[in-house]
């Protein structure tokens, strides 16, 4: 298995929050945190476009950079979580983050009165026990755990937001693009999974050889 | 004078037993996450372990997504 991604194709999304409710119900997510947002260009006019946007689970995360305690971590699907009990929420995870996925349930309070940073965990959870009781209170349920995919991806009607294997997403796009011939774009890809050249500035970590 | 002494002796005491009594090792590696440890996704039940099946039911669920597969 590679890596996990999301794909929204902004041209089947209507705009019908199914996915946003989705993700409210299964992780009891509390009153004033939204794990994912329908956002709406162009609203009203001829030619408006709607995405759904979550926490992208981004390859070269700035929310893992910045974050003071490191509490972030990388899991072997490529996920980006981060661990509630070392969480001091500071709040420069939200400033750092492009989607602006990090949520705090205490709103814009002041610098550790936000509470603790909640975002999309891509339904798998946090650290500890898979699917325990503390991992639901915490983090939501851990769907990937039980064999299954995001709730908000699954429930989707129209199947604009889809998730799963980055190689498995794009053979979906491409047929669907083939297919209709138009809409190719996708959005926030390039943004949080890198225009390809990540790996390699990665590689350039070395200090050159003396000669 | 005796209690004076008394006194300035207990309050140094429990002034020197207070001093660490909320302190805990900080230690901070840039780079390293600091986060409990999570089991992958198969390693627990229904899974417990057996990570082609885990892949497997992912996979099915992943690839289902694509409508023209389904209904053709
Ligand atoms: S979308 Fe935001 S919160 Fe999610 S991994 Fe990227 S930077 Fe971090
Ligand atoms: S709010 Fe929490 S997760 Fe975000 S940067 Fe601060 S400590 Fe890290
Ligand atoms: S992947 Fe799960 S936690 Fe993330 S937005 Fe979708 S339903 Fe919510």
């Amino acid at each position: 298995m590679a890596r996990m991604k999301f794909v929204c194709d902004a041209e089947r999304c209507i705009n019908c929050n199914g996915c946003v409710t989705a993700c409210k119900n299964e992780h009891e997510v509390p009153w004033g945190i939204q794990r994912r947002r329908v956002v709406t260009l162009n609203e009203g006019q001829p030619g408006e476009k709607s995405i759904s946007v979550a926490c992208m689970h981004c390859s070269d995360a700035p929310c893992m950079a910045v974050c003071p305690t490191n509490c972030f971590y990388r899991t072997e699907e490529g996920l980006v979580l981060h661990d509630k009990d070392k969480c001091i929420g500071c709040g420069y995870c939200f400033y750092a983050c492009p989607f602006g996925a990090p949520q705090f349930p205490n709103g814009a309070s002041a610098f550790a009165a936000r509470g603790k940073m909640d975002k999309c965990t891509f339904c798998a959870g946090g650290p500890g026990e898979n699917g325990s009781e503390e991992e639901l209170k915490k983090y939501g349920r851990n769907r990937l755990a039980e064999g299954k995919l995001p709730l908000c991806a699954e429930m989707c009607s129209t199947k604009a937001l889809i998730a799963g294997d980055a190689e498995v997403l794009s053979d979906i796009m491409r047929e669907r693009v083939l297919r209709r011939g138009y809409g190719a774009e996708l959005w926030g890809w390039r943004v949080a999974y890198g225009d390809g050249k990540q790996a390699q500035r990665g590689q350039r970590v070395h200090a050159p050889e003396k000669p | 004078m005796c209690n004076r002494k008394i006194v300035a002796l207990f309050c140094g005491l429990t002034g020197l037993l207070l001093t660490a009594c909320t302190e805990k090792p900080q230690t901070y590696t840039p780079g390293v996450s600091t986060a409990a440890s999570d089991p992958p996704p198969y390693a627990t039940p229904p899974f417990a372990g057996n990570r082609s099946a885990w892949e497997a039911a992912v996979s099915t669920r992943m690839k289902g997504q694509n409508e023209y597969v389904r209904v053709q």
